[in-house]
Order: C-alpha cells, then sequence, then structure tokens
C-alpha cells in the first residue's frame, strides 16, 4: 500500500467520523428541542443537516475516486474550509438573530468546536492543511472580534478586545501543534508504508527463490513396474533445505533419494540445489550406491560452509525386483511397514551426515527385501518435531503408528494421511520445519 | 520464537521514546514562543505602547505558567534521554505528566478568576480554555489511544468543575449570562476531542506498530538474503589453482547482494584442470540457486567425461529438466594440462573470450560454438577447437558485465574498449592484468553504478 493510499483511506474514516459525529449533534439537538422548545431557530438543526449532507457528497466523492491515490487537494482543502466555517456561521446567525451579543457571543461554546475541526484535520497527513485549518479559525474568531470592537459593542466590558483577541492567538498556536503533529505523524505513515514496501520487495525475491527451488522437485513420480512411490515435500518458510527426488540410473533402474539441509530459509535452499546436483550426477555415474554417496560426499565437503551439513537416503529400485539396495548418510529413521503384518522396522542411518568428512567410506550396501505391498516412508525429521501448543512433540512413536495404521492406502494417500495425523495433532500450531516424505511400495506387477 | 517478539516490543519501544521525545520538544518550543511573545507584548504595554487593565497578578500568571511547562517539559527530555528513559515510558508516567500539562489552562483560569477583573460569566471560558486542545493534540504523538482520551476526559472533567464551581458563585441570575446547559457545552466539546484525538491515535499507532513490525521482518530477509550470499560466495574456488606451466586468476563481483556469475577451476584425473566461467541470466537468489546447481552439474559432468563436448551436453540435457522457465545460462571452459600449450575450449552461448598473445600484443575475440545452455535439451558440437597458446599468453573469459557498463552519458565501454584494454595488460600477472582492466573500466564508467555482475578469469601459459 502506498502512501496515497493510506491518505485516501485516512480521508475516508475522517470523512465518517465527522458524519457520526454530526448525527450525535443532530440526536442531541433534537433531545433538546423536544424537552426546551425550538432553540436558536433551528440554526443548530439546520447547520448540522447541510453538514451532513455535505460530508456525505464529500464520501461519495471519495469513493469515485482512485482509492491508491491521495484525495484532490482541491476536495480536502474545500472539506476542511467548510468545517471549519460552521462555528463562524453559528456564531454569526446567532448574532444577526440577536439572540447573543458580544462579548458573551465571542467566548460560547463554538469557540472549542474550532479546535475539534483542527484535530480531525490531522487526519488528511497534510501539515500545511492543519496548519491552515487553525490560522483559518483563528482569522474567523480575530475578524469576529475585530468587527465587535470596531462596532463599540466591547468598550463597556471588561471582557475587552485585549482579552478577546487572546483566543484567536491561541488557536493560532494549535495551528502550529497540529501541524507540528501531523507532520510526525504523516513521517510515521511513510515509514510504515516504506518499510511494507521493501519487505514486499524482499518477499517477491524469496517467492521468486521458492519457485526456482521447487522446479528442482520431480514433477511426476517415477513409474517403474513392481513399484508405486510418491513423494511430497513443504518447506516452512517460501525456501527450504529438504528436497527428494528420484533419477534414472541404468538399466531401467530408478534411484529415489530424501535429503535434508540442517536448517531453514535462503541459505540452505541454495545447498539443495548443490546437492541435488551432485547427487543426480553421482547416482548416474557410479555403480552402486557406496561409490555414489561417497563421491556426494567428497563433492559437498568442499561447498558446504563450516558446520552445515546435510542428511541424505538413497534406494535403488529394478523393475519387478524386491531387493533394495538403501543407504542413508544421516538421514534417519526411515521405516519399513510390511503389509500383512503390519510389523514396522526402524532403518537406522549408515554414516554421519555428510559435510563434516569428504572421505566418507561405507561397508557395501545393505539391502531392503520387501514383500508385496510392503513399504519404505523416508521423511523428515520436520513431521516427528513438530510440536503442538503444550510443547509436546508429535514423536517416532506416534508417526509409526499412523504409519502402520494407513499401510494399505497408496503412497500418495498414505502421505497425506500421515499428514493429516501430525496436523491433527499439533492443531494449528504453525509448521517450523521443512517437511518431506517419500513412499516406495512394491506393488504386484 | 520469543526472542523475537521481544525484538519486535524493543523497537516498539524505541518509537514510542522517539516520538515522546519529539513531543516534548514540540510542546516546549511552542511553548517558547509563547513565552517570547507574551514578554514583547509585556514591553509593550510597559513602554506604555499597549494599554492593558489586568493587574500585575494577572500579568505574571502566564510568565510564570509558562516558565514552570517549559522546565517541566526540559525535565521530561532529560528524563527521556537519560538511561533510565524506559521509566519515563511507563504508564503512570506519561498519564501524570498528561495531567500535569492538562492542569495548566484550568490554573491559568483559576488564576484569572481571582485575578478578579473578568466579568463571572466569563471566568471559566476564558482564553485559557482553547489551550485544552493544544494539549490533548499534542498527546497523539505519546502514540497511546487510552492517554490521548484520558487527556481529554481530565480536561472535560477539570472544566466542568471550575464552571460548576463559578456557576454558584455567581448568585446573581443576570450576572450568568448563559444558561448552565449552554456551558457544559464545552467540557461535552473538550471530551469529543479527546474521542476525536483517540480515535487520531489509534490509527497513527496502528501505523507505527506495522512499521516496526515491518522492519523486523525486513531485518530478518536481510540477515537470510545476506547469510545466502555468504554460501554463495563460498561456492567461488577458495584456493588458486596450481597446474604445471600456467598462471590462472578469477575475479569476481556481483552487482546486487546475490549474483548470477561465478567462475570456478576443479582438478580431474591425470592432473588436468578444468577452468570454467558462467553467467546465469538475472540477478537475485533464484539465479544464485540456478548457480549452485549449474556449477554442482559443471563439476560432476567435466570430472566423469574425458571430452568437453560431452561434458557440456551432459550438462545441457541435466539443466534443461532443473532450469526455470525462461532462465538461461552462457558457460565457457577450457581444458589445461601441465605443461602444455594446446588448450580445447568450448563456449556454450559465453562470447567473447579474448585470446591475447604476449609477443604481437594480436587479440582475437572467440565465438561461442552453441546456444546458451538450459533451452534446448540437446546442443551438439562439431568437434572440440583447441587453442595454442605460447609462453605468455592470456586466455581472458570475462561476463557482459564489463563490456555492458554505461557510463553516465549512456555509452558503453563496448568489446573495442575491452580488446585494447586487455592488448595494454596483456604482460601483467594474471590477477594485476584483471584489475588493470577493472580499473580502466571504472576510469571509463567514472562511478556509474555497476548495474551487473562482473566475472573475470585469466588463464595465462607460463614458461616451463
Amino acid at each position: 500500500m502506498g502512501l496515497g493510499a493510506a491518505m485516501h483511506r485516512s480521508a475516508v474514516v475522517r470523512t465518517w467520523g465527522t458524519l457520526g459525529i454530526t448525527v450525535a449533534g443532530l440526536l442531541v439537538a433534537s433531545v433538546r428541542i423536544v424537552t426546551e422548545g425550538f432553540i436558536y431557530d433551528g440554526t443548530v438543526l439546520i447547520l448540522m443537516l447541510g453538514t451532513l449532507a455535505f460530508e456525505g457528497s464529500v464520501l461519495a466523492q471519495l469513493r469515485r475516486a482512485d482509492r491508491t491515490e491521495a484525495p484532490s487537494t482541491r476536495l480536502v482543502f474545500v472539506q476542511t474550509i467548510f468545517e471549519c466555517s460552521l462555528p463562524t456561521t453559528f456564531l454569526i446567525v446567532l448574532w444577526v438573530y440577536g439572540r447573543i451579543a458580544p462579548p458573551p457571543l465571542l467566548v460560547t461554546p463554538a469557540i472549542m468546536s474550532y479546535s475539534v475541526m483542527v484535530m480531525l484535520t490531522v487526519l488528511h497527513l497534510r501539515p500545511w492543511l492543519t496548519g491552515l485549518a487553525g490560522l483559518y479559525c483563528a482569522l474567523q474568531h480575530g475578524a469576529l472580534v475585530a468587527v465587535a470592537a470596531w462596532r463599540g459593542d466591547l468598550a463597556e466590558s471588561q471582557l475587552g478586545a485585549a482579552v478577546l483577541s487572546t483566543y484567536p492567538i491561541l488557536l493560532a498556536f494549535i495551528a502550529a501543534a497540529g501541524w507540528f503533529v501531523t507532520t510526525w505523524v504523516r513521517t510515521d505513515v511513510e515509514e510504515a508504508v516504506e518499510e511494507a514496501q521493501r519487505v514486499a520487495e524482499y518477499e517477491g525475491e524469496l517467492a521468486a527463490a521458492g519457485t526456482v527451488q521447487r522446479g528442482l522437485l520431480p514433477r511426476t513420480p517415477p513409474t517403474l513396474p513392481g513399484w508405486a512411490v510418491s513423494g511430497w515435500s513443504r518447506p516452512a518458510e517460501q525456501t527450504g533445505g529438504d528436497y527428494w527426488d528420484w533419477t534414472e540410473i541404468s538399466d531401467g533402474k530408478v534411484a529415489v533419494s530424501i535429503g535434508d539441509v540442517a536448517g531453514h530459509g535462503l541459505s540452505p535452499a541454495i545447498m539443495t540445489a548443490s546437492c541435488h546436483a551432485y547427487a543426480r550426477s553421482a547416482l548416474y555415474h557410479n555403480q552402486g550406491l557406496d561409490l555414489a554417496l561417497s563421491e556426494f560426499a567428497k563433492r559437498l565437503a568442499r561447498d558446504m560452509p563450516d558446520g552445515r551439513f546435510v542428511t541424505h537416503a538413497a534406494a535403488v529400485l529394478s523393475p519387478n525386483t524386491a531387493e533394495v539396495p538403501y543407504l542413508s548418510a544421516g538421514q534417519a529413521p526411515s521405516l519399513l511397514v510390511r503389509a500383512e503384518s503390519g510389523e514396522i522396522v526402524a532403518i537406522d542411518a549408515n554414516s554421519p551426515p555428510l559435510g563434516f568428512d569428504p572421505d566418507v567410506q561405507f561397508d557395501g550396501v545393505p539391502t531392503l527385501a520387501f514383500g508385496p505391498g510392503d513399504a519404505l516412508m523416508m521423511i523428515t525429521d520436520g513431521f516427528y518435531e513438530w510440536e503442538n501448543g503444550d510443547g509436546e512433540v508429535w514423536g517416532i512413536e506416534r508417526l509409526t503408528e499412523s504409519l502402520g495404521r494407513h499401510r494399505q492406502l497408496e503412497p500418495a494417500e498414505m502421505i497425506a494421511a500421515v499428514l493429516g495425523d501430525v496436523e491433527a495433532f499439533v492443531a494449528g500450531s504453525p509448521q517450523p520445519d521443512d517437511l518431506t516424505a517419500v513412499v516406495i511400495k512394491r506393488v504386484a506387477s | 520464537m520469543k526472542a523475537r517478539s521481544s525484538r519486535t516490543l524493543d523497537t516498539l519501544d524505541t518509537a514510542l521514546r522517539r516520538s515522546a521525545t519529539v513531543r516534548a520538544w514540540g510542546t516546549a518550543g511552542i511553548v517558547g514562543v509563547m513565552l517570547v511573545l507574551y514578554l514583547i507584548q509585556a514591553g509593550l504595554a510597559a513602554a506604555g505602547l499597549l494599554s492593558t487593565s489586568a493587574p500585575y497578578f494577572l500579568q505574571a500568571t502566564p510568565l510564570i505558567l509558562g516558565m514552570a511547562l517549559l522546565l517541566f517539559e526540559i525535565g521530561l527530555l532529560r528524563w527521556l534521554r537519560s538511561d533510565r528513559w524506559r521509566s519515563a515510558m511507563r504508564p503512570a508516567a506519561v498519564a501524570i505528566n498528561t495531567i500535569v500539562e492538562c492542569s495548566v489552562p484550568t490554573i491559568a483560569m483559576v488564576m484569572a478568576w481571582y485575578g478578579g477583573v473578568i466579568p463571572g460569566y466569563a471566568a471559566p471560558v476564558l482564553p485559557p480554555v482553547v489551550a485544552y486542545t493544544f494539549f490533548i493534540v499534542l498527546t497523539i504523538l505519546q502514540l497511546r489511544p487510552w492517554l490521548t482520551a484520558l487527556a481529554g476526559g481530565v480536561c472535560a472533567v477539570q472544566h466542568a468543575a471550575l464552571i460548576i464551581a463559578a456557576y454558584l458563585a455567581l448568585t446573581d441570575e443576570a450576572e450568568r449570562v448563559f444558561p448552565l446547559m449552554l456551558y457544559l457545552t464545552f467540557p461535552v466539546l473538550i471530551a469529543m476531542i479527546g474521542v476525536a484525538g483517540w480515535f487520531v491515535t489509534a490509527r497513527v499507532r496502528s501505523y507505527v506498530e506495522r512499521a516496526t513490525l515491518e522492519r523486523d521482518r525486513r531485518h530478518r530477509a536481510e540477515a537470510d538474503i545476506d547469510a545466502a550470499r555468504l554460501i554463495q560466495r563460498g561456492l567461488l574456488p577458495k584456493r588458486d589453482a596450481s597446474i604445471a606451466g600456467w598462471s590462472i586468476a578469477g575475479w569476481s563481483r556481483p552487482a546486487d547482494q546475490t549474483g548470477g556469475d561465478y567462475w570456478d577451476w576443479s582438478a580431474l584425473p591425470e592432473g588436468k584442470v578444468a577452468v570454467s566461467i558462467a553467467d546465469v541470466a538475472g540477478h537475485g537468489i533464484g539465479p544464485a540457486i540456478v548457480t549452485a546447481f549449474c556449477q554442482a552439474y559443471a563439476r560432476s559432468a567435466l570430472h566423469h567425461s574425458q571430452r568437453l563436448d560431452t561434458a557440456l551436453c551432459e550438462m545441457a540435457r541435466r539443466l534443461v529438466r532443473d532450469m526455470p522457465t525462461g532462465h538461461f545460462v552462457t558457460f565457457a571452459v577450457a581444458l589445461l594440462s601441465p605443461n602444455d600449450g594446446r588448450v580445447p575450449f568450448l563456449s556454450a552461448g559465453h562470447a567473447p573470450s579474448l585470446l591475447v598473445r604476449a609477443g604481437s600484443g594480436d587479440a582475437v575475440a572467440l565465438d561461442a560454438d552453441a546456444p546458451p545452455m538450459g533451452v534446448f535439451p540437446e546442443i551438439s558440437f562439431d568437434d572440440v577447437p583447441v587453442l595454442d597458446l605460447a609462453p605468455g599468453d592470456s586466455l581472458v573469459l570475462l561476463t557482459d558485465g564489463f563490456y555492458e557498463w554505461e557510463n553516465r552519458s549512456d555509452e558503453l565501454w563496448d568489446i573495442d574498449r575491452l580488446v585494447a584494454s586487455a592488448r595494454r595488460h596483456r604482460l601483467l600477472d594474471p590477477s594485476r592484468m584483471i584489475a588493470a582492466i577493472l580499473a580502466d573500466v571504472e576510469a571509463f564508467v567514472a562511478g556509474a553504478p555497476q548495474l551487473d555482475d562482473l566475472t573475470a578469469v585469466v588463464i595465462r601459459r607460463v614458461a616451463a
């Protein structure tokens, strides 16, 4: 929102305020007319109805105008002059009708309504306008005093021109105070608007980075006979440190990976881009997961800033083969759920996370044996470390129990069901970390 | 989470303090001007130029009150400036401050009333009644809606009390002039000013709170981006390339916080070294992510392929899948062997590169061999051209940030100027040569801002 829009909204709000005050005044006047009879020849009533019509038309003009731009100078000027003329008009009517004469006329409550009008101009956020309003009020009152003095109305009174002329002088000081306050208020509003714009710029950049990062995730799951695979990822912010991927290697084999760079936000996002590329290349060029992960570790160790690390797990699927080589560097636990028994095996990591040691070695590659319907869930810690409002984590036990309950579902539905469970548990507490899950399920071919 | 919200409160407190300080200055300033005017008026009266019927006591009232108020505001300012400023911002402190200020008009009217030269009916509606507004308006800057409402309420109650006291003191019906109801319209209007002020203050405060919140968000975004930049800079070579018979220097400076340029070298099997330069279209964080995977693919592909053309074909295939729509990367790579002047060199969209001969000073601009990568999944090369560098010859790779940098007359430091500069500095050490070329372009643009990333690599054949 720009400054113009803020000024427009402010003008609308203050015009509604003026309308509200006028309606309240009308109610009071009506009550007094009922209880005390028709006073002031209905002047108050007429002035208030006139004000109502005027402010209504201003509101109509503001509604028609462009909401992103400040109301026109002409409009706010006319409005201010109209409002500030009301007390004077009222005093003149009283005077002309002979209801009350100077000097008392010049100290009636109308002198306070000048101040109300000046106060309300603050919301126009134009310092000059508030200053002008105050000066205009001071001038009007000063003119009334001058006319009274010229007519000799003040000669007899102790409330002479010297005392009465103090009112316009003080009104002028209110003009100064109002100008001063409006200047600072405007500074505050400008600052808010500027900050909001800069934040919007940054967030645009972060959103663009998020788009680039999401582009690295698989758009479709792999299709190979005997397997159903699904993966899902949702960063806590626009960008994140989690990723999952699959890539065809050789002989129709597919390597499925999941990874988690420590931290979330932008920095890990850049690291995930490197991990994604290194992992793809290493899996493609190396026979055997152990060699691939060793190469991956060697390249990452060069690029990883000190203290950062990545957990990565990969499984290699072959068409219609139940044996799955699986290797994890610090990524744990992955859960293998048996379709028949519902038994769940938590699979530990085979090495520490990558990024510390460039020369990680693995003692061969363990294989997992899948029965029909068995599923392997690889999942990042964002799931089981998500806390509810009481500071209680969802935990691996609940995850295991949830997985067991949903083991008959298709991979994508299984992830959705597990996500549903954790979201029901945390009951609306914000997602603190990136979430990623991959399910590999052996299906009858 | 906790640290974050307390920081937000901290900055909000700072905003409140600033506003309160401004308010105190404003009050003191305006009261000061009033005092000066008053002294001028008193001077004129003393010189007999202005007649005044008020007794000495009444005349002194504004002076005493004005001075007292001035001292009060100065004290407040000192408090706000001290280490204990937080205590001056406590609700009780600002409330007392407001009540004191709002009492000034009442005291002034009471003193004038006791002065006795004013008609009774006018005592509660003397000029200071207008000054109530003055203090109410200024409380807006305390940014506490309740305080402005309180100011209106305090002023209205004081004034109502004054009116009732004055009214009761006037026993003669004729002296009263106004009906009591009319008098009481004053405090009602004052209360209305308080309500209007409350409303104004609430809106102003919401802006200040928003600014504080947004500033906090901006700081976090900036920290995030700063950290990302460090990571990206970390992807640039940390050590100099060392290979017998060659001297290599590279340098890179992004235009904004993160850039789309990089240069790299990596050691390959058989003691070879691949030196590359790349320029990802665009700046900002999106391209920073692209450079990260581009560099990773390049390193892997160069490591696993014995030939530059197969490496670049693999890169192109991988990049086109990962590249966001509409983005591309220009890439050039030279493959160096120890003590061998024959250099396979390939460029995908990256041009021109300059081959500068040490002896003759001839410079050859090398064109690209294929379009940029990331657009077409398959690129192909007829063969891999091999450059022949004699000792002292230089291969200069740089990004378009150099020769598309405009001076303030919108004139480019174009390729001709680049070639001339490279030739002039061809005998300098590679890193000095880059510095000299940079100095030339910077002298030319004479302070025009750098809009694009700059990256340069110089590969120099040296005698074994």
